[in-house]
């Protein structure tokens, strides 16, 4: 607050004329929610370029993904990592209850994870299903975690925003 | 990273950095943008700041490159002048024999 308040001052105090120079420079600071949403969204960035928790990584790449084309690719990766690490683990717990239905299956489709179907020949596992399938989970969730991280921390240094209005030529102060 | 390379040589505070950077790059970043980002590269530890009393009469808070602050920088700097100097040979043709920097070979 203090330092938006000095950069007003100082934009007022340098101009001639100080009433057209304080309607530029609060329309391009931009609105209370407008900037407040932004300290607010480059605070998560720099929590979560350290974090290790997938909802908060995942809320972040949310916000990101508003901003720009590298926020909307870590929404992506967050979205179908976060995504694939909870399936197969349903499918993990769901094998022991239906041996003989759930598998990874090979067929007319190619190849495919999930219940039999008269499309599925033969299924590829049998016994390691299990086990494989719960390391795939575990690996999904790992490497989105990472991979979440990196991105934000590498495309983070770069990120920019709309700006507040459609003003962009050098103001006439 | 061009707020970085702003205060590659000496401390600012907002509106110098902004009048910086238009002046020497006429790059225009909007104001609403430039205190979250300075505010997030201190919270990194790229940046250290300080208030000053100023002549104003208001005090400014005054930025400047941290050492650790120093090397993503140029980093930064390496990998962008290395990816513009690849662009600049792919326009190159489109430049009809004109340099960038309006000079004719």
């Amino acid at each position: 607050m203090r330092e938006i308040r000095a950069h007003i001052l100082d934009s007022v105090s340098s101009s001639t004329g100080p009433d057209v120079a304080l309607d530029r420079v609060l329309r391009l600071l931009g609105t209370p929610e407008g900037l407040a949403d932004r300290y607010t969204t480059e605070r998560l960035l720099t929590r979560a370029s350290h974090s290790f928790s997938p909802w908060l990584l995942l809320r972040t790449s949310w916000r990101w993904a508003k901003l720009g084309v590298k926020g909307t690719i870590t929404f992506l990766v967050a979205f179908f990592g976060y995504t694939m690490a909870p399936t197969l683990t349903v499918w993990v717990f769901l094998k022991p209850f239906m041996p003989s239905k759930i598998g990874l299956w090979i067929g007319s489709e190619g190849l495919n994870l999930g219940v039999e179907h008269p499309d599925r020949i033969h299924e590829l596992l049998g016994h390691w299903f299990v086990p494989v399938i719960a390391v795939s989970a575990f690996a999904f969730a790992v490497g989105t975690t990472q991979a979440l991280r990196w991105l934000i921390r590498r495309g983070s240094s770069t990120a920019a925003y709309p700006m507040p209005t459609h003003d962009s030529r050098r103001a006439q102060i | 990273m061009a707020i970085l390379a702003s205060l590659w040589q000496s401390r600012l505070y907002g509106l110098e950095i902004l009048r910086s950077l238009a002046e020497k790059s006429q790059l225009e970043v909007a104001e609403g943008t430039l205190y979250p980002i300075l505010s997030r590269l201190k919270a990194e530890g790229l940046l250290q700041s300080e208030w000053v009393e100023a002549e104003a009469g208001h005090p400014r808070k005054y930025y400047w490159l941290t050492t650790p602050g120093r090397r993503p920088a140029r980093e930064m700097a390496e990998s962008w002048h290395t990816f513009s100097a690849s662009l600049a040979d792919l326009v190159q043709p489109l430049l009809g024999g004109k340099q960038l920097g309006g000079k004719q070979r």
